[in-house]
């Protein structure tokens, strides 16, 4: 049976290919390397939100770490892309390849 | 260690309380101080605060919106009007409100008792003030009281109120005089003076120098302060006493601004002491009410730990507790408003009108508001605070053990059973100071009235003064 596709949105798009690129992913890593390659400012509050959306649609799930001391005892939060996440993030990533074949001569200029 | 080592305290207990998600909370805080130790090693200090400010209060905003983006309906329907976020928040609050009211009704005892207890306190402090107010702060209430000074050395309501009687003859002692005006309401100078007539001396009164009885009234001009005038008053009392040395060598020079020179000696100390016991009292009533509080939300332990296991968020919890206070305020203040009036009802009916014509700005005793809202405040703080101490201390616990342990012996109720303790021990020292200031008050009172300070037995004596016309009682045989 299939199961209804999940919507991303952009963001949450980036978000989960960040997930995919980190050996142990949690938000402060996330949001450091989404700067990095977006070239764009990440707002923190905006990450731990699309975080609690994406877990809230499936699309990754999330496990505490153990407490350390430079964290004044708080847990890591880590995340995976679930099976449901990455057929998403396929969906999406097809759906904008889909859209911007043809249009090489254009977005490759520099 | 210093502080400064960690982020903002204050920030970190905000954010906590903004984001509602235990699991979440803490990871966030935890991510943000990792990120904090880092900007403090490369930016300092300073800079690493304002960051962590900024920093929970953007993502305890975000946090606080998603909250009530849930609540008020599914994820799907994020961007709905805003309207609809309200009405979700109203739905809420009104659910509370019921629940806070059930709450407070199926605990009549310990609502009436607290209900009662804060509104006896706050009435006692607004009618404490009210009299402190009319009788020592603002005894006179006439325009430019403040210029007025006095130089040492009647109730018009009582029938000469008729405009026409200007211009008519009236005789006082016998005399006939002419009225030339009405004085302002409120106007008795000196205290209980119905009327007031010109000084006529005779010569030989006015050269004698051994009449001391006159106090002089005089209204400060434009820009002259009252050290202006002791200056002047103290060289016409030194040339004076150069001129006369026989009868002005011992006349002080005394010049006081009105209201001082007027109020009765004693009285501000008197009024003052009592504002000090009400004050007490209210500081009683506030612990005797976190008491209260604290002993009936260790009963509700397990309707909390239900609550959270069943899902309700702490924000919710506390909001409850917030709620319950408020309305208990409200219910005290609603009853503070009538014992006040009834109180200084029962002040002015104490003291016969014939003495009260005597006692500056007795007539202006009223309620403040300002006062009876900082009473209030105080009581609804007082409320606030230790309803929410004893939540917190529910609320911030695990689920589980809030469940399992509601025996004495979780570190909870130990917490809770030293601070009761506490408030209780503070409830009674404060009891005590009262009780012994009452009774210094009362002892000094008796000693102030008592027989061996006058010299006599006052027991079956009786005290008349009768005032003679000067005119036909003018030589002492006549008088006698």
């Amino acid at each position: 049976m299939k199961t209804a596709p999940i919507y991303l949105g952009e963001f949450e798009y980036g978000v989960l290919l960040a997930i995919l690129q980190i050996p142990l992913p949690y938000a402060v890593p996330i949001r450091a390397l989404l700067e990095e390659r977006t070239g764009r400012p990440v707002a923190r509050g905006a990450l731990y939100t699309a975080l609690e959306r994406l877990e809230g649609k499936g699309c990754v799930w999330s496990r505490m770490g153990d407490p350390t001391d430079d964290r004044g005892g708080k847990p890591r939060r880590y995340f995976t892309v679930t099976p449901a996440g990455l057929r998403a993030l396929k969906a999406t990533h097809g759906a904008f390849a889909n859209l911007t074949r043809g249009l090489e001569a254009i977005l490759d200029q520099p | 260690m210093s502080s400064h080592l960690t982020p903002p305290r204050l920030a970190e207990r905000l954010l906590a309380l903004a984001v509602a998600d235990g699991a979440w909370r803490d990871s966030i805080l935890g991510d943000l101080r990792e990120e904090y130790i880092v900007r403090r090693r490369t930016q300092g200090t300073g800079p690493a605060r304002r960051w962590y400010w900024s920093q929970a209060l953007a993502i305890g905003a975000r946090g606080l919106l998603a909250h009530v983006r849930r609540r008020a309906g599914s994820t799907a329907l994020l961007r709905t009007a805003e309207i609809e976020t309200s009405v979700g928040w109203r739905a809420g609050f009104s659910r509370d409100f019921l629940h806070a009211w059930r709450t407070l009704v199926r605990r009549p005892g310990t609502s009436a008792v607290v209900i009662v207890t804060l509104a006896l306190a706050v009435a006692t402090n607004t009618t404490s003030f009210a009299i402190l107010d009319a009788l020592v702060l603002r005894p006179f209430r006439f325009p430019d009281v403040d210029r007025l000074v006095i130089i040492a050395s009647s109730d018009p309501r009582q029938g000469f109120f008729d405009p026409s009687i200007i211009g008519r003859t009236v005789r006082l002692d016998g005399e006939p005089h002419e009225v030339v005006g009405i004085a302002p309401p409120g106007f008795a100078i000196p205290l209980g003076a119905q009327v007031w007539a010109p000084l006529a001396y005779s010569t030989e009164e006015w050269n004698n120098r051994r009449n001391r009885y006159l106090m002089a009234i005089g209204c400060l001009s434009e820009g002259a302060s009252i050290n202006d005038a002791r200056a002047e008053i103290a060289a016409i009392t030194d040339r004076l006493r150069r001129q006369y040395p026989e009868t002005n060598a011992t006349i002080p020079n005394a010049v006081a601004g009105f209201t001082e020179g007027m109020s009765d000696p004693g009285t501000d100390v008197f009024v003052s002491t009592m504002l000090v016991a009400s004050l007490l009292l209210l500081l009683i009533a506030c612990a005797n009410i976190a008491n209260l509080l604290l002993a009936a939300s260790s009963e509700r332990g397990q309707e909390f730990g239900m609550r959270l296991a069943l899902g309700a968020s702490r924000a919710r919890l506390t909001c409850q507790l917030m709620i319950e206070a408020g309305l208990l305020t409200s219910l005290a203040i609603v009853l503070a408003i009538p014992l006040t009036w009834a109180w200084l009802g029962l002040t002015r009916a104490s003291i016969p009108a014939a003495v009260i014509r005597f006692v500056p700005g007795f007539h202006s005793m009223d309620i403040s508001p300002v006062v009876f809202w900082s009473a209030a405040a105080f009581g609804a703080l007082a409320t606030l605070v230790f309803a929410l101490i004893p939540a917190w201390q529910t609320v911030r616990g695990d689920v589980v053990e809030t469940l399992r342990h509601t025996s004495r012996s979780t570190t909870a109720s130990r917490q809770r059973h030293w601070l009761r303790n506490m408030l209780a021990a503070s409830q009674v020292a404060l009891t005590l100071a009262l009780l012994f200031g009452s009774g210094l008050m009362l002892t000094a009172a008796d000693e102030a009235v008592d027989a061996a300070s006058f010299g006599f037995d006052k027991h079956n004596l009786l005290v008349g003064r009768l005032v003679l016309p000067e005119r036909p009682y003018a030589d002492a045989e006549r008088l006698r």
